[in-house]
């Protein structure tokens, strides 16, 4: 639905914890999204890469893996860093 | 390379707030109904049918939530209820934020039972909790019998579901039978035939609301 809007909340929630941890660049992000989460990962995806340009994040990967959990949850799992 | 575990909802942001104003809420005694639906359905017309028939028995508060204009909250406010209208610029759903600083100008120790119009459309206020303590969504018939089986998202996260309306049915050919089916295909919910011009199937709207509101003990 709102993907643009979720795309930039994982940035930020994602360059926080890099910066937390002294890491420079974010290669790859590990989402869980729940089955129910009204989120389309293409659009997802395509929002991320045009947020993410020219930041600590760019040209991250995101990773995103169907879960049963929560079916209306999108969690960020993990964040693979260079330090 | 390092992998950092992080393990954290990205709506979490939302969520804190929303839980928040759960509290507020119920510090408060005051049972909140956010009433979702596509634009035109008849939420307002809804509210304004339900402020009637309650207002001289519960204290009510209307939160109205648009795009733009504050034509909903005149309405309501010539019917007598306190209400705060958001306009949200924009944006196609209210998130718990908005809700957080709309509440700044009610007294809430006022107020028994707060609505919560959101913005019209099917799709993107299902996903924000505001804290609220019941969620509805009004479809019309208009719209047409397919809507719970092409929007399933918002037909998820409602507690009962208000078919408006009901007086146009013969004129768009509106299949009950259908909707009621999808719906349940989705969920088992409550399902109440309403028509807020001829004021039909109102009045079990109004006891199932009631009786939402005395479980929770308010
Ligand atoms: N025939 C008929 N018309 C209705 C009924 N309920 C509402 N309407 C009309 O439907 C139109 C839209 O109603 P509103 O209450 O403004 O709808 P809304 O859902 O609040 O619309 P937005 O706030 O713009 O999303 C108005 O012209 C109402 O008079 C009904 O039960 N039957
Ligand atoms: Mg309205």
């Amino acid at each position: 639905m709102h993907e643009v809007a979720v795309a930039q909340s994982i940035l930020d929630m994602a360059a926080d914890v890099a910066k937390q941890n002294n890491a420079v660049k974010i290669t790859r992000i590990n989402l869980r999204l729940g089955a129910h989460a009204c989120i389309n990962p293409d659009s997802l995806e395509f929002a991320f890469s045009c947020l993410s340009q020219d930041g600590i994040a760019d040209g991250a990967k995101l990773w995103i893996t169907q879960v049963d959990g929560d079916p209306f949850g999108l969690e960020i799992e993990s964040i693979e860093v260079d330090d | 390379m390092k992998v950092i575990k992080v393990a954290a909802s990205v709506m979490r942001g939302n969520e804190k707030i929303a839980l928040e104003n759960q509290a507020v809420f119920r510090n408060n005694n005051v049972f909140v109904v956010n009433i979702m639906g596509s634009p035109g359905a008849g939420k307002t017309t809804l509210l304004l049918k339900t402020i009637e028939a309650l207002k001289d028995n519960v204290r009510i508060g209307v939160i109205e939530g648009d795009i733009a204009t504050s034509h909903d909250a005149e309405l309501i406010h010539a019917a007598g209820v306190p209400v705060v209208q958001i306009n949200t610029e924009g944006a196609c759903h209210l998130d718990a934020r908005m809700i957080q600083l709309a509440l700044t100008h009610f007294n809430l120790a006022e107020i028994d039972l707060l609505f919560i119009e959101n913005v019209g459309n099917l799709v993107c206020p299902a996903g924000f909790n505001l804290g609220e303590s019941a969620r509805v969504v009004v479809s019309s018939v208009p719209e047409g019998d397919d809507k719970p089986k092409k929007y399933p998202g918002m037909f998820r996260v409602v507690d009962a579901v208000l078919l408006n309306k009901i007086d146009l049915s013969g004129v768009f050919g509106f299949n009950i039978n259908t909707f009621r089916e999808d719906v349940r295909q989705t969920r088992e919910l409550e399902i109440f035939e309403v028509s807020c011009k001829t004021m039909d199937g109102l009045s079990g709207w109004i006891d199932w609301l009631m009786g939402k509101r005395s479980a929770v003990g308010y």
